[in-house]
Order: structure tokens, then C-alpha cells, then sequence
């Protein structure tokens, strides 16, 4: 009994890792599926008469989610049928850029956006005051994230960072997208060209949220205040008067 | 009692009788590979590494490990650069790329602790990338100060393989910054990720 019990085991364990493996192998590189997604990020929406385009770190995003996952035929061209009808919408706004969009017409197309990343079980947030697009997957981690979205400074707008090939992505229509889906798009600012990139670089000074440095700053503060304490009593004389 | 909370914290981290739960603790999937930089710096091509043979790393996995002796840096490399990662140690931005993908891989750190080495940084200096599936060399080309809305300081369009660590500056300031500290560096070695197999 005990035999059988272990080689049932055995058998399971092995299946496990067999699937385990199996999966990753499949979820690996990007597919042919998920390159059509990624060419048609990189395509521009008309915004009266503008080409917008995503950032390439939007695209990058995007690309570095696929390799995590695999995405059918059948949703890629759900995800993309969708793209193209949002950017229908926004081509249809009039607005010459995100930033011309009306808070309904906003809303509208945040709504769209998650409609798109919905297709392979996403959620995207945005955050108005900060203009800050999330997305997450079924477990709430995140996939995506971009800030400032359409609030770019436009200088660069003029011309594609993304030089080359794949062009720029396209714009705002809004990352949409399947994974990275989202970003709405189209910061462009004002005028012709594409999207600037999002700025990456973040704030890499230390925080004072940081619990570690508020904890030492604590007991700076305490060590501080207590010798504070100690030289007001012995030495109050010593204070100027002057200053 | 806001005010008080970071000092009842504090004296938790001597005094707690409670077990330390990790339930928050993201993942690890660093595995150090055979280092084979040495053979494929002496062949005439890189060599390569199916990108179906390893897993792609996740936001906020800790994949790999960032070494520059000369700087005195040693600190666990993550994908993603978050808070969490920043607090942790230095972060590959998911909008850049992965060692080896043949782009730009743009690292943050914090000024007072990961990357506060970068201070010393030098051209010439080499930095030491090891992840899941491939050790790489980069080598120091230049530095350059800069505000942090420079837009020139990186690009993430570049279909060549280099290396941009930044940081605050001043190195040693204890707050936020305008300015970064960007050290730009060259690839030298490790095996490029072939995405067809």
C-alpha cells in the first residue's frame, strides 16, 4: 500500500513539474499573436490632422508583459479590433491631443482602454489628479504604469523618439493594448508629431516615507531631543542673544 | 497618535514577541548560472541563451544581482523599480529592457544606500550583471549630471545593447533631488537572449 501510495505520488509530482515547465516554455518570447498587438501599438491615431504615438517605454512595457504570458489569436484580434475602434473615438473627438479631451470624453476612453485590457483579464486605474494609469492582473500585480499620462511637456512632440521601424507607437490611442494597455494615450501634447516618452527616471533620494529612515530619523530625533535637553540645562548660559 | 506610530514601530523592531510573517515578500527566481563570460568574450560571436530556456522576469521579481567592485556596489537586482525594489535594492525600469535583450537597460538606485557607490564610478570600471540565465560584463563609458527631466539622458529606443544606472545627486543628500547622476556603460560580455527559440 505504501508502495503504491509513493509511486502515486511519484507519478503527481512529476505531472506538476511537467506542467509547471510546460507552461513556462509556452508563456516564453513573444508570439505571432502578440506581435500583431505590439505592430499595431506602435501604428499612430489621427487627432485632427496630428499622427499621435505611444512612448516607446509604453511599447517596452507592453513587450516585456507578453514574455510573461500567452495571448491567442482569437485575443489578439479582439484586443486590436478594439484598439482600432478606439481610436476611431478618439479621432472622432475633434480634440487635437489628450490634453483637448473633454472629462466625459476622458472618461469615455478609460473606459474603452479597460475594455481592451479586460480581454486577457486586466484592470487599468487611472488617477486624474495625477494622471497616472495602472494596470494590474488577476492577482492585483502590476503589469503597467505610467505617469503624467498626457500631460508631456510637448517640446519633443515634433518628432518621433522612436525613430526607426517600428515607429513610434502609436499614440495615444491609447495603450490600450492588451497589457500595457492603458495609457491613455496620446499625452501629445499639442500639435503634430508624436508622444514624448514618459518620463522613467524616478526619485531615487531617499523618501522620508521610508519606514527604515523613519525609524532612524526617530531615534535621531530622541537622541537629539534628549541632549537638547541636556545642554539647555547645563549650558542655557551659553545661548547668544544676539542672533 | 500618528506621531507616535513610527516610534511604537521603532520600538517593535527590538522588542516584538510576534514572528516575523513574509507574506508580503515578492518573488525570487535568482538562480546564478555557470559564468561562461570568459569563453564568450575569447569566441568570435556572443553566445545566446533561448528565451524559452529561463523565466522572464515579473514586476517586481528579484532576478539577478549588480556588482562594481571598483565602487563598491553589490546589491540584488529586481525588474521593476518601485518603492518596494528601491528599498530593496536596484531596479530595472519595465519600460526599458532586461540584460541581453539587445536595448537599453536603465537601473535605479537610491543615492544613500545601492548606488551610492556610483560616486566612485570611472570609465573603464566594470559592472557585473548576473540573473537567472546569463552572467554579462558592461563597461564604464562616461557620467553625466544631470536634471531629472532630461530627456536626453537615456534612450530607450536604442535597438543596441548598453547599460544607464542613475541615482539622486548629490550622492550623499538625504531627500529628494532635481538632479540624477546617470553612468553610462558599454556591453562587454553575456549571452544575448534569442527571442525565436
Amino acid at each position: 500500500m505504501k508502495k503504491a501510495i509513493k509511486i502515486i505520488s511519484v507519478g503527481l509530482l512529476s505531472a506538476a513539474i511537467a506542467a509547471t515547465t510546460s507552461m513556462s516554455a509556452f508563456a516564453a518570447g513573444i508570439n505571432s499573436a502578440e506581435q500583431k498587438i505590439l505592430d499595431e501599438l506602435r501604428t499612430s491615431v489621427d487627432m485632427e490632422g496630428n499622427d499621435k504615438y505611444l512612448p516607446v517605454s509604453y511599447i517596452n512595457q507592453a513587450e516585456n508583459y507578453f514574455n510573461t504570458i500567452e495571448i491567442s489569436d482569437a485575443d489578439a484580434d479582439t484586443i486590436i479590433s478594439k484598439i482600432e475602434s478606439t481610436k476611431t473615438f478618439l479621432t472622432g473627438t475633434g480634440a487635437v491631443n489628450y490634453d483637448a479631451l473633454t472629462d466625459a470624453q476622458i472618461d469615455e476612453f478609460i473606459v474603452k482602454c479597460n475594455d481592451i485590457v479586460g480581454v486577457i483579464n486586466l484592470k487599468l486605474f487611472y488617477d486624474k489628479a495625477t494622471r497616472t494609469v495602472t494596470i494590474v492582473d488577476a492577482d492585483g500585480k502590476t503589469v503597467f504604469s505610467a505617469t503624467n499620462v498626457g500631460a508631456n511637456g510637448n517640446k519633443n512632440n515634433d518628432k518621433p523618439r522612436n525613430s526607426g521601424n517600428n515607429g513610434g507607437n502609436s499614440g495615444n490611442n491609447g495603450g490600450n493594448s492588451g497589457n500595457n494597455g492603458g495609457n491613455s494615450g496620446n499625452n501629445g501634447g499639442n500639435g503634430s508629431g508624436t508622444v514624448v516618452d514618459d518620463n522613467p527616471i524616478k526619485r531615487t533620494g531617499i523618501d522620508f516615507n521610508i519606514p527604515g529612515v523613519t525609524s532612524v530619523a526617530g531615534t535621531g530625533v530622541l537622541l537629539v531631543s534628549a541632549a537638547g535637553v541636556c545642554l539647555i540645562k547645563k549650558k542655557k548660559s551659553a545661548v547668544r542673544e544676539d542672533v | 497618535m500618528p506621531s507616535a506610530s513610527s516610534y511604537i514601530a521603532m520600538s517593535n523592531m527590538f522588542f516584538s514577541d510576534k514572528e516575523k510573517t513574509f507574506e508580503n515578500e515578492h518573488r525570487n527566481i535568482f538562480v546564478p548560472v555557470e559564468d561562461t563570460s570568459e569563453v564568450s568574450q575569447n569566441s568570435d560571436k556572443p553566445d545566446t541563451v533561448s528565451i524559452s530556456s529561463f523565466t522572464f522576469p515579473s514586476y517586481e521579481d528579484q532576478f539577478g544581482e549588480l556588482v562594481i567592485d571598483d565602487c563598491q556596489i553589490r546589491a540584488d537586482l529586481y525588474f521593476g523599480d518601485s518603492w518596494y525594489v528601491l528599498g530593496n535594492g536596484v531596479g530595472i525600469y519595465n519600460g526599458s529592457a532586461i540584460p541581453g535583450y539587445g536595448k537599453t537597460v536603465l537601473i535605479a538606485g537610491h543615492n544613500n544606500t545601492y548606488f551610492n557607490g556610483l560616486k566612485h564610478a570611472k570609465e573603464g570600471q566594470i559592472v557585473k550583471i548576473r540573473t537567472n540565465y546569463g552572467n554579462y560584463k558592461y563597461e564604464i563609458t562616461g557620467i553625466k549630471i544631470t536634471d531629472n527631466q532630461d530627456r536626453s539622458a537615456y534612450d530607450l529606443n536604442k535597438n543596441e545593447e548598453n547599460l544607464i544606472m542613475y541615482t539622486c545627486y548629490p550622492f550623499d543628500t538625504l531627500g529628494l533631488t532635481d538632479q540624477r547622476a546617470f553612468v553610462y556603460a558599454k556591453y562587454v560580455s553575456g549571452p544575448m537572449i534569442d527571442k525565436n527559440s
